[in-house]
């Protein structure tokens, strides 16, 4: 079941951005091959404009649900649909010139240059821009002249961004684009992405194992495990929702409850310690996350800040 | 659009590439077409259509699929165009008709280019280019068709090119499947692949193309089948367990071959009739229909049993196949056909032949002997001579004393008959190299005797033992199958062998060989049938004339002031034969008859390459017109423009038992 949330910063989206059919819309969404079952269910919804976080751990489908979105692969049950129709057939090619796409691994021509390659993509793209192309290569410092075979990776990213980008994309999608580069390339390299569709129409789905990529990114975010959304929803809601207490044991320290705090429910997500500290980690289960004054804990018991990656650890840890 | 896009892609990747492919092609046709036209007995230039179907094409088509299919899997670039915006199907259509354009097109050029050069001797017709283009190109479009395949398979390409030479190879050679009449097997191996002007294979050709669709839909389906995942997986380096696959797909491969390889060994041949001669020792069969010729087989059957006697005696024990002698009273004495049954079988006529045709009878059958002990190997090129040197030496000297005149006799017509053809082939006569050519223009009676004059000749230098020695080395040798000894036995330079056992050099041997024939000239009784001999000289010739088209001259020549007195009978044979065949179809069945005794006789026997049935047709002269110097004799005609004709001119002499070739030619019909 997915869990869904809603935050104070969506509701200030515009009001036709949540009015408006889904740009890319996964219904039920199964994937196998062979014997392994990738997807299972997946029910996933992508708004005009938003910028998706699509976060799960390796080998949770993510590339997976990226390749039917894109029409490369077709769902063994369920419905895939961009742009408002499905991804079947021939509507995929169409589909896809409105669709710019960075994937994990980039695998241009190798022997084809930055220059040739604009020119290959612009008899793909109907409305490919040179001017805008041109543009992006001398703000990423891409050489020219010189074959994308013997880039680096992160050039690489920067080159697939740039094409992705010089096609005037409607949707944006990036598969683990920083995946296996250094600190400081994958941060130029999300500035870059957040730059570059900030003052755009551009969707953007981004999938990610790294949260921090997503804390900078996104507006919404999904987070995927064994092939089923677990969480569909803001950031901020996200973390709200979620909330954890520590203690030092003493002969003072009361027992934490179990299912509810000066009458606010909750589940507990994790829970766990040694002799000499017990922590817990709980989800609230009323829409409104609740301001408990510290008096109101029991005996010993401390708030403790929970960062995005011990939400995301616990939240996968508490569905297994 | 985007088709256009990815037209371009390719072109910028490989028309550089692809462009210096056409121009090396290019350069190599030309060079080839050059050389062939100067040689002496050049083929048509459309023959080059089959030696680039051998060579260059499956080449070409190799090399592309490499640079468009493999490399791009290798490079992992389906993975960029997966995610472009085009069908999945587009890129793999697109690099399949690249290759087509360019392998079918390199035959095309081919085509044209050859096809320009042979329109300068020959009628090159539309309907005929467009003939030999559909078959060209179908053949080259199949192979392009197997490569895309192949191509696609990723790191099992290798194996299955091994796979697929050696299943084609074995094919081919194989006794036991015959392809011949199948698909490109009849298009490519059959010799009229570029001289049938009119019939169109259709069978051959609809089983090439049911090929070509096959491996194409093959190649298709592994690119598109699970989204690319099938041509993705076996892009990838290989794994343990690929090695392990592919080291199991060649050993049942090889298994396989070896399961099909095990031939039956052929039936007994049947004889049909009850009149018949064993020797079971010998493993030897002479048969016959008519009971009385009894008396005429056994001295046959018994000088036979001698021979193979003798033969063990010189090079040792032999493993005897059965030899079968039928008995045959169409054919002349002195000719014989012979064939392979589940041993040697030779059709002779039994009846009234005299002590040379005997012996040449005899040397046939010992010939097919060894050809088969030695599995064919007696026949190649630098043994050939040899063989038929050594057969003939011993069956002229396996003889009796009541016909140790006619053997002296026989020497002495064997030199002359040697000593004539010497003329016949100037001074550059190599035995070992050029064996085959040797026998082409003198025709292989007299080929015989010069083979046998040349081990006369080594008999008198190093001694019978040295011949025997050379005749277990290169006749008898035992068959060995593993690659070790093959290639040991390939190393082996004929020459130097025969140095280490003769003592002298080829070259001190050639030259010794030659000065001793022509030293055997002076003696009385060589130069006797020397000089029964009228005609040294002779040619052939085409001349184009405006009203009949082609007509075939023949003319022949002498120094001699006196020619055979007119009631000797005298023939003149002229032959044209089918340039294709093997066999030699001019001597059956054309002996002059009823000759006046003031006429000499010109035979012919016109046999246009497509036919399978020979007309003979015989022409009388007045001997007056066999007189004087280069003296046109014969005419014929018209043949068809382009016709290639295979021409011979030999005479026929009482003196001579067999008929002695003067001149021998590859011509085309202008």
């Amino acid at each position: 079941m997915v869990e869904t949330a809603t935050s104070s910063s969506e509701d200030t989206t515009p009001a036709q951005r949540l009015s408006s059919p889904p740009l890319v819309s996964l219904s039920d969404v199964s994937k196998r091959y062979g014997k392994l079952q990738v997807l299972n269910g997946l029910n996933l919804n992508v708004r005009p404009g938003e910028i998706y976080g699509f976060l799960g751990r390796n080998g949770a489908g993510k590339s997976t649900a990226i390749r039917l979105m894109m029409g490369i692969s077709p769902p063994t049950s369920g419905t895939v649909s961009v742009f408002g129709s499905p991804m079947r057939g021939s509507r995929c090619a169409k589909a896809r010139q409105q669709i710019g796409f960075v994937a994990q691994e980039q695998s241009f021509y190798p022997w084809m240059t930055p220059q040739r390659l604009g020119r290959f993509m612009r008899g793909l793209y109907p409305d490919w821009s040179d001017e805008r192309y041109q543009s992006l290569l001398t703000r990423f410092e891409l050489p020219l002249n010189r074959k994308s075979g013997s880039f680096s990776g992160g050039m690489k990213a920067r080159l697939a961004l740039s094409m992705a980008l010089a096609g005037m994309p409607r949707l944006l999608i990036l598969d683990e684009p920083t995946a296996g580069m250094d600190p400081v390339a994958r941060r130029e390299f999300l500035s870059l992405v957040k730059a570059e569709v900030t003052h755009s129409d551009t969707t953007v789905f981004f999938s990610t194992h790294l949260i921090g990529d997503i804390e900078s990114l996104a507006d919404r975010i999904g987070i995927l495990d064994q092939g089923t959304l677990v969480y569909e929803g803001s950031l901020d809601a996200l973390s709200n929702r979620t909330a954890s207490f520590t203690a030092e044991v003493t002969p003072d320290t009361d027992a934490f409850p179990l299912d509810e705090l000066n009458g606010y429910p909750f589940a507990i997500v994790q829970a766990g310690g040694d002799t000499r500290k017990q922590t817990v980690i709980l989800r609230w289960l009323s829409d409104t996350p609740p301001n408990i004054p510290p008096s109101a804990l029991p005996n010993g018991w401390v708030p403790v800040e929970l960062s995005l990656e011990d939400i995301f650890v616990a939240m996968i840890l508490q569905k297994h | 659009m985007a088709t256009g896009s990815f037209i371009k892609k390719e072109i910028a990747e490989h028309g550089v590439a692809v462009g210096a492919l056409v121009i090396g092609v290019l350069l190599a046709l030309f060079v080839t077409l050059a050389r062939q036209q100067n040689q002496e007995f050049s083929i048509s230039p459309l023959d080059i259509l089959s030696y680039a179907l051998f060579t260059f094409i499956p080449l070409a088509a190799f090399i592309l699929g490499n640079r468009l299919i493999v490399r791009d899997y290798h490079s992992k670039a389906y993975l960029f165009t997966e995610s472009l915006p085009v069908r999945r199907f587009t890129p793999v259509f697109i690099k399949y008709c690249a290759g087509a354009f360019v392998v079918v097109g390199l035959m095309l050029i081919t085509l044209y280019m050859a096809a320009s050069y042979a329109s300068a001797i020959d009628s090159i017709t539309p309907s005929y280019f467009a003939l030999l283009a559909l078959k060209t190109g179908s053949l080259a479009l199949l192979y392009w068709a197997v490569v895309f395949a192949i191509s696609l398979s990723g790191h099992l390409r290798l194996v299955l090119y091994v796979i697929l030479f050696g299943a084609v190879y074995y094919l081919l050679a194989s006794s036991s499947v015959d392809v011949s009449d199948f698909g490109p097997f009849a298009l490519l191996l059959d010799g009229t692949l570029v001289y049938e002007r009119v019939e169109i294979p259709k069978q051959a050709l609809i089983e090439t193309w049911a090929l070509i669709g096959a491996f194409t839909v093959i190649g298709f389906f592994i690119a598109l089948w699970h989204e690319g995942s099938m041509a993705e997986v076996m892009a990838r380096p290989m794994a343990r367990r690929d090695y392990l696959l592919a080291s199991f797909l060649i050993a049942a491969f090889l298994t396989l071959l070896t399961l099909l390889d095990e031939t039956p060994s052929p039936d007994p041949f049947p004889i049909a009739t009850q009149h018949r001669l064993d020797d079971n020792l010998h493993n030897v069969t002479v048969a016959y229909l008519d009971p009385n010729l009894k008396a005429a087989a056994e001295p046959v059957l018994e000088a036979l049993v001698d021979d193979i006697t003798s033969l063990q005696s010189r090079i040792g024990p032999l493993v005897l196949p059965p030899s079968y002698v039928v008995h045959d009273g169409d054919i002349a004495t002195w000719e014989f056909i012979a064939e392979r049954a589940d041993g040697p079988l030779v059709y002779g006529n039994l009846e009234d032949a005299d002590h040379y045709d005997r012996v040449v009878f005899r040397t046939t059958v010992l010939h097919q002997l060894l050809l088969d002990v030695s599995r064919g190997r007696a026949v190649f090129e630098h043994y050939h001579w040899f063989l038929d040197g050594y057969t003939r030496l011993i069956t002229e000297a396996n003889t009796t004393a009541s016909t140790l005149a006619q053997r002296s006799e026989n020497h002495h017509e064997l030199m002359a008959r040697a000593l004539i053809s010497l003329d016949v082939l100037g001074n550059n006569v190599d035995l070992i190299y050029q064996w085959q050519t040797i026998a082409d223009k003198i025709g292989y009676a007299s080929a015989e005797a010069l083979a046998y004059s040349a081990l006369d000749y080594l008999s008198t230098v190093s001694g019978e033992s040295a011949i025997d020695e050379l005749a277990m080395r290169w006749l008898a040798y035992p068959f060995e199958a593993d690659s070790r000894a093959a290639i040991k036995r390939w190393l082996v330079n004929v020459p130097t062998e025969f140095e280490s056992v003769t003592g002298i050099t080829w070259t001190e041997f050639s030259q010794g060989w030659q000065d001793a024939l022509r030293d055997a000239g002076t003696q009385r009784e060589v130069a006797t049938f020397v000089e029964a001999m009228p005609y040294r000289m002779a040619a052939v010739n085409i001349v184009n004339d405006p009203l009949l088209g082609p007509i075939l001259m023949g003319s022949l020549a002498t120094d001699k002031q006196t020619l055979p007195a007119i009631d000797e009978e005298s023939a003149l044979q002229y032959v044209r034969q089918d340039v294709y065949e093997d066999t030699d179809v001019s001597t059956t069945d054309n002996e002059p008859t009823n000759i006046e005794p003031s006429e000499c006789v010109l035979n012919y026997t016109p046999a246009s390459p497509f036919d399978t049935e020979m007309d003979f047709v015989f022409n009388d002269f007045t001997i007056s017109d066999c007189q004087g110097e280069a003296k046109t004799l014969w005419e014929y005609g018209p043949v068809g423009p382009g016709d290639r004709l295979y021409m011979t001119v030999e005479v026929r002499t009482p003196a001579f038992h067999q008929p002695i070739r003067l001149h021998a030619e590859r011509v085309t019909a202008p």
